[in-house]
């Protein structure tokens, strides 16, 4: 009996150990909320109304006054999935394809499932010369394609801590540890998809990049005098394997790989 | 010089030592030494006489509470002999409340009395002398029946017999708007309250009432409170709530009903004698007959009378012609910015109406001319007290000076006039916009879009109007400290409770293991005892104690059946354990010394019973840091 206590002391020990450190993680989310994601403060009330008003402009066409406004959240340092599809469509409106599409798929990683977003993203693509294709993506990263990464984050997070519970609770209730392993290898294989998936999301940011120039040829070599190897119409999206100073080789859809200068296209 | 300097030094540590809790400390002391004087001082002390149950039965007793509002110095006062009742004075009990801030005080003087004789009797007026002044209260009217057809015996908690005309004493509500006669759209204040005496209530509901005609707020959360109604105290709860007449003529409110169920003590309880019904009166109720479930919840409606309300229409003469329908007393202000802008950018003209009224009942205030602007729909935001309306307006030319000025009419109910407020017009600076084009901007451009997407028949779907969530630029979840945080704390939960758990199931399922972790604490406790022994000087009972402990530790630790332990067996075991020969000489020595003990104990002085304690407490250490 006396052992029992000093274990149980033990774990109320523990316990509080971790609930202190929930209200510091949690404190910590809060103090971040400047740096991570907006609380109701006055500067995103500032930030808001500066969205409202570029609302306004595009309301009235005037599309390249509203994209500034816009630009002006960005500099600022705030973003949202919202913002880029709004910027996606005053470019659209002002005839820029490739930075149309360049702000839907910026916006794809805030709201992918957005339905406005996606119709909008395939009819701008339908517009695109040279009829580009779609480079297939994995079956692992098709599964997670509608999250953002940190859904996925959080996924994880809830899924390890699916694992410790039926650990613990396999402990004390005899149906959960007769089926004990089957659950865990259950949730570690949708784990093990889920890591790869945001390891590939993680991976893919600044590594893609839309032609923003209306023609551009990439090369065989990263000069001017270099020989042209295919044309990349704009909007086009592209892989961007490695970049030097002027110069980045990127990798069509198609699998052509080949050089192109950094200021025709927009790497995100 | 030198002495100047001391003086100085101990000034500073004055200042230094003196921390600020203690200053405060001192603050509240004062204060609080302070506060009977300054109760004392400001003389504005209200008394008043209140008891508990207005008709009391012979043989049962009646609470009488006198209540001194605003003091708290007062001692009981002498009421000498009241006609018909034997006096007994309880003692007082003292309330401080502090509200908004407001401290409010209170001693109330509590006597019990006994009726000896039925009748009408009147208690009070009764009068104290107080700082020099001479304070009377109110008077009381106590109906004195005989036992059986008034409240129940012992103190009358409950009622046995629910009687109608009884109940409607002792719970009812009453519905009371501000006023009788109000103009049509005027706020009305109306007070919901539900009066009960000395009844246990339940499942008290929001009050419902009919209001044809007239459009009522929800009801808010609803006070609690006590308050004296003709001599007898009883526990209000009060609903409060705003309501406007919607058309004219004489309107009829209610009534309004709460429902609520009255705790009742079943009829067929057990009778214990009425000796031991006295013995107990007062408590022994509420006690057993819960505990044995002798109480049932009976449904009650409580009903207010109808009130009417004559609500008059609104003037015709003198009607504004931007009168809208708002009736209150309003204020407004009305700013613009930015001051200077270009052609095309918005301007925001903030108007702020604030004032008491029915805001409902509150438009956006109207721009004078809408020429040259372009003009957003309003939007606006409603708080307590204020109603503020914000208007996006976008100057179209360069030729604007200012933002035409705004109008907001209302009725006056206290006056019973119309009133009118004008602001601005608002003087602003209108610049061309940077960008030759500024012209594009037409009212009406849709065909003159950039793109001509039309001939697809396609196009894309509109912006959206709200942001969601902003960011961050770059910042994930995963990137954040917290977040590794929390896994990590997840994990070392899991590592401890596995841990924990191991561990009592070890305690569980090895013996050996258990009874090793154990000797050490049954030891310590063995040791104590001997200490103790050793203090009094009581050698059997000393040498019983070091037996006792060192036996069974031994025993424990090594995993021996306690029994079988003799000199020689141990000592086998100890050296095939390790056990160094001193130590095992000391075991042997003071197992000996214990059999000795026991037929001569006298022949141990205090100074060797105090080594013998000493070598078990080195023996036991021993093998603890030697962990065989």
């Amino acid at each position: 009996m006396m052992m029992r206590m000093r274990s149980n002391k033990i774990l109320v020990l523990v316990l509080f150990l971790v609930l202190t450190a929930y209200v510091y993680a949690k404190d910590n989310a809060k103090s971040a909320g400047n740096s991570f994601y907006s609380s109701s403060g006055a500067s995103t009330d500032d930030i808001r109304n500066m969205f409202y008003k570029a609302n306004a402009m595009y309301e009235y066409a005037e599309y390249n006054k509203a994209v500034s406004q816009y630009k002006k959240i960005i500099d600022k340092g705030w973003v949202s999935g919202p913002l880029f599809y709004n910027l996606g469509n005053c470019y659209f409106k002002e005839g820029k394809l490739g930075e149309a599409i360049l702000n839907y798929e910026r916006a794809k990683r805030f709201i992918p499932r957005d339905s406005d977003l996606e119709s909008n993203y395939k009819y701008v693509k339908s517009l695109v010369k040279g009829n580009p294709g779609e480079e297939k993506e994995g079956f692992i990263n098709r599964l997670f394609v509608s999250f953002t990464i940190d859904e996925t984050a959080i996924l994880l997070s809830v899924l390890y801590l699916m694992v410790l519970i039926i650990m613990i609770a396999s402990l004390y209730i005899g149906l959960i540890r007769r089926y004990r392993l089957l659950l865990i290898s259950i949730i570690l294989f949708v784990f093990a998809a889920a890591s790869i998936a945001m390891h590939n999301k993680v991976l893919k940011i600044k590594h893609e990049a839309i032609v923003v120039k209306e023609n551009t040829d990439a090369r065989f070599e990263p000069f001017e005098r270099a020989t042209a190897h295919f044309t990349l119409y704009e909007g086009t999206k592209v892989k961007v394997l490695s970049s030097e100073d002027n110069w980045c080789k990127i990798k069509r859809w198609d699998g052509k790989t080949g050089w192109v200068k950094k200021k025709d296209i927009e790497i995100f | 010089m030198l002495y100047v300097d001391k003086i100085r030094e101990q000034r500073h540590f004055g200042v230094i030592r003196c921390p600020l809790s203690a200053v405060r400390y001192a603050v509240f002391a004062i204060f609080f030494l302070l506060y009977p004087l300054r109760y004392a001082v400001c003389a504005d002390v209200q008394f008043e006489a209140t008891v508990d149950n207005d008709t009391v039965s012979l043989g049962s007793g009646l609470q009488l509470n006198l209540s001194f509002y605003g003091a708290q110095n007062i001692s009981a006062p002498n009421i000498g002999s009241i006609d018909g009742f034997t006096v007994r004075y309880i003692g007082p009990s003292t309330r401080m409340s502090i509200v908004n801030g407001k401290i409010s005080v209170s001693i109330t003087h509590i006597y019990r009395l006994l009726p000896l004789k039925t009748g009408k009797f009147k208690i009070g007026p009764f009068s104290v002398n107080y700082a020099g002044k001479t304070l009377t209260s109110n008077s009381i009217t106590v109906n004195v029946v005989s036992s059986g057809t008034a409240s129940p015996p012992g103190g009358g908690t409950q009622p046995q017999a629910l009687n109608e005309k009884e109940l409607s004493d002792r719970i009812f509500i009453t519905m009371e708007p501000a006023k009788t006669k109000a103009y049509l759209n005027e706020s009305i204040p109306l007070v919901i309250k539900l009066y009960v005496n000395h009844l246990t209530v339940r499942d008290i509901q929001y009050p419902k009432f009919k209001h044809e005609g007239f459009s009522v707020a929800s009801l808010g959360k609803p006070k609690q409170y006590r308050q004296a109604l003709g001599g007898v105290l009883y526990d209000v709860i009060e609903f409060d709530t705003h309501m406007f007449a919607v058309k004219p003529g004489k309107l009829t409110l209610g009534p309004a009903v709460i429902k609520c169920s009255l705790v009742v003590r079943k009829k067929y309880s057990h009778r214990r004698g009425s000796s031991f019904d006295d013995l107990f009166g007062g408590f022994d109720n509420g006690i057993f007959d819960d505990f044995f479930g002798n109480y049932e919840l009976y449904p009650f409606n409580a009903v207010s009378p109808q009130i009417a309300i004559n609500v008059l229409p609104l003037p015709e003469s003198g009607k504004p012609a931007d009168f809208k329908g708002a009736v209150g007393d309003f204020r407004m202000e009305a700013k613009v910015s930015p001051k200077e802008v270009n052609i095309g950018d918005p301007v925001t003209l903030t108007m702020s109406i604030e004032g008491s009224g029915n805001f409902d009942t509150v438009t956006c205030p109207e721009l004078k001319t809408k020429s040259g602007f372009k003009v957003y729909q309003p939007h606006k935001k409603n708080s307590e007290g204020a109603k503020v309306f914000e208007q996006i307006l976008m100057p179209v030319s360069e030729g604007i000076k200012n933002i035409p000025g705004v109008s907001f009419s209302f009725f006056n109910p206290r006056d019973g006039r119309y009133h009118t407020i004008k602001k601005g017009p608002f003087p602003i600076t209108v610049k061309a916009s940077r960008d030759t084009g500024a012209k594009v901007f037409e009212m009406h451009a849709p065909d003159e879009q950039p793109l001509n997407i039309d001939r697809l028949g396609k196009d894309i779907v509109y912006i959206k109007e709200d942001p969601g969530r902003f960011k961050r630029k770059g910042a994930y979840v995963y990137k954040e400290l917290s977040y590794w945080f929390v896994q990590a704390a997840l994990l070392l939960v899991f590592v401890s409770w596995l841990g924990a758990y191991r561990y009592n199931e070890r305690l569980k399922n090895d013996v050996i293991y258990a009874r090793r972790l154990a000797a050490p604490r049954k030891a310590r406790g063995g040791i104590k005892a001997a200490q103790e022994m050793l203090k009094e000087n009581n050698t059997v009972k000393f040498f019983d104690a070091v037996f006792g402990t060192l036996r069974g530790y031994l025993a424990d630790r090594f995993h021996l059946p306690l029994g079988s332990i003799t000199q020689d067996s141990l000592d086998d075991v100890l050296k095939s354990r390790g056990v160094n020969d001193d130590v095992r000489n000391k075991i042997r020595s003071i197992l000996d010394d214990c059999d000795a003990a026991r037929y001569a104990p006298s022949e141990f002085s205090k100074e060797k019973l105090e080594n013998i304690f000493k070598d078990v407490r080195n023996v036991i250490d021993y093998m603890e840091r030697k962990k065989i």
